[in-house]
């Protein structure tokens, strides 16, 4: 070997050590590019004027189905109460949860007004990744809101487990919520269950 | 002068006994020994939110120009931020001090109301004493509702007050009179400029809301982690929000399940 192909080996090695970490971060940049394209697709739902009531409300909730794991969100919000609630209960809440996600989000679909989304990162976590973001108004460019989405990869498949806005977990603070309404009621899983209605029916009524 | 003493030592007080028991299994530390009390304060504030600041900040919004509403936010951002220097220093972030008191001298030609760094972001984050305590590893302590002032805790409340001796308003306007017309008029100022720029915001979190007490105080409280870390987790912790809930939760129609049977009809 000459010093020349000694250089060049040695080049090779380090370009092929250099590059294997990258070939690992793939998972990274694909979750990266699965929370892009889903930003697209909700911002051209959020732009079409068209789309509105029910059919707006069909459209956002097959987007939540399909890149939300809402089982997983589900059984996390309601925490240590999942393990105590009958399987009626189980199916009951999981549907009015699912229902006042879409009502919350879909009401709040006419209050958009021009901003951005960009994806700017990612960082593994244990058994996560999180995809880093900005959601940047365009009349406001200093105040952009940073949002961290949680996914997990299940038989190759993201899925978004929970979204932090500004390092406020939408997920911990529903389950700080549902867990106050029922200890405040003795335990009892019904009692969150009765208020969940009654919010989804003033939700209803906003819409 | 003796009184103000007085109120900080009580505070500070407050604050120190405040090492809460604290149930790891369960979320952020909250801490909430008098919930009770902070609940009646809490539906006052909203009884005023509704019939007050909701409807003026809705006034403001629609009727002031928006310009002038950018004017407002301009002053009342640089009157903070003698607090903001003050305390980056105090917490070694020399960058964030310097950034601030470029924005203070050169926004000060104009007297604050003009913000000459528009568009390039004076790249800044807003401190107070609160944080900066939070930073040397004072806990939160006890969460607390404040009549008027909205969600606090221990720290914050003991921040508040300290910030109070940081500002210059408080050494240049003479007499207790004329200080507390500026407190109030700049809290106002504040306080309708914070609830116009997230009036349907505020809206929609309240009426998603099963428990909208629960609901601001676990925002308060993760809020205010993420500011003390600027936003990034801390040492050792992964999870960007610092939480290690997500770490242990396993669903049950998942392999690891600790929660035992499967979930009826999930899927």
């Amino acid at each position: 070997m000459t010093v020349l192909q000694r250089a060049i080996f040695g080049l090779l090695v380090c370009v092929s050590l250099a590059t294997y970490p990258a070939l690992a971060d793939s998972k990274g940049e694909n979750a990266e590019k699965f929370v892009a394209k889903l930003g697209e697709t909700a911002l051209s739902m959020v732009t079409n004027k068209d789309l509105v009531g029910d059919a707006r409300r069909e459209e956002f909730r097959k987007l939540l189905q399909a890149n939300f794991d809402m089982a997983w969100i589900g059984q996390f919000v309601l925490g240590k109460h999942w393990r105590r609630a009958s399987p009626d209960q189980r199916e009951t809440y999981l549907k009015l949860f699912e229902e006042s996600v879409v009502f919350t989000y879909t009401n709040q679909f006419d209050e958009y007004s021009g901003q951005t989304f960009e994806v700017t990162g990612n960082t593994e976590a244990d058994r996560f990744t999180m995809v880093k973001s900005k959601i940047v108004d365009p009349a406001n460019p200093e105040s952009s809101v940073l949002v961290d989405w949680r996914l997990i990869e299940d038989n190759g498949n993201f899925k978004i487990v929970d979204v932090v806005i500004e390092g406020i977990s939408m997920g911990i603070t529903q389950r700080n919520e549902y867990s106050a309404v029922i200890d405040s009621n003795g335990g009892k899983i019904d009692s969150l269950l009765v208020k969940m209605e009654e919010i989804l029916e003033n939700l209803r009524k906003r819409a | 002068m003796h009184r103000a003493a007085g109120v900080f030592l009580v505070l500070f007080l407050l604050a120190g006994c405040a090492s809460a028991p604290q149930d790891a299994a369960e979320g952020p530390q909250i801490y909430d020994p008098i919930e009770p009390v902070n609940r009646v304060f809490f539906a006052m504030n909203d009884a005023v939110d509704t019939m007050v600041l909701r409807p003026t900040a809705f006034v403001y919004k629609t009727a002031v120009p928006d310009p002038i509403q950018d004017m407002v936010r301009n002053f009342l951002l640089w009157l903070r931020s003698p607090v903001v220097i003050a305390n980056s220093l105090l917490q070694g972030d020399t960058d964030n001090a310097g950034n601030a008191t470029r924005q203070f001298f050169v926004n000060g030609v104009t007297a604050g109301l003009i913000d000459w760094g528009n568009g390039l972001g004076w790249g800044y984050r807003d401190e107070d004493f609160g944080q900066t305590l939070g930073v040397h590893g004072v806990a939160g302590g006890p969460y607390l509702v404040i009549p008027i002032l909205g969600p606090s805790n221990g720290r914050d409340l003991v921040g508040r007050v300290v910030d109070r001796f940081f500002d210059p308003l408080t050494y240049i306007v003479s007499g207790p009179g004329a200080r507390n017309a500026i407190t109030i008029a700049r809290g106002t100022g504040e306080a309708v400029d914070f609830r116009a720029r997230n009036y349907d915001s505020i809206n929609d979190l309240r009426a998603s809301s099963v428990d909208y007490y629960a609901r601001v105080r676990s925002i308060y409280l993760q809020r205010r982690d993420a500011e003390i870390s600027n936003g990034q987790p801390p040492k050792g912790v992964q999870a960007a929000d610092g939480s290690q809930e997500f770490e242990k939760f396993e669903p049950s129609d998942r392999p690891r399940s600790v929660t035992g049977e499967l979930p009826a009809n999930t899927n």
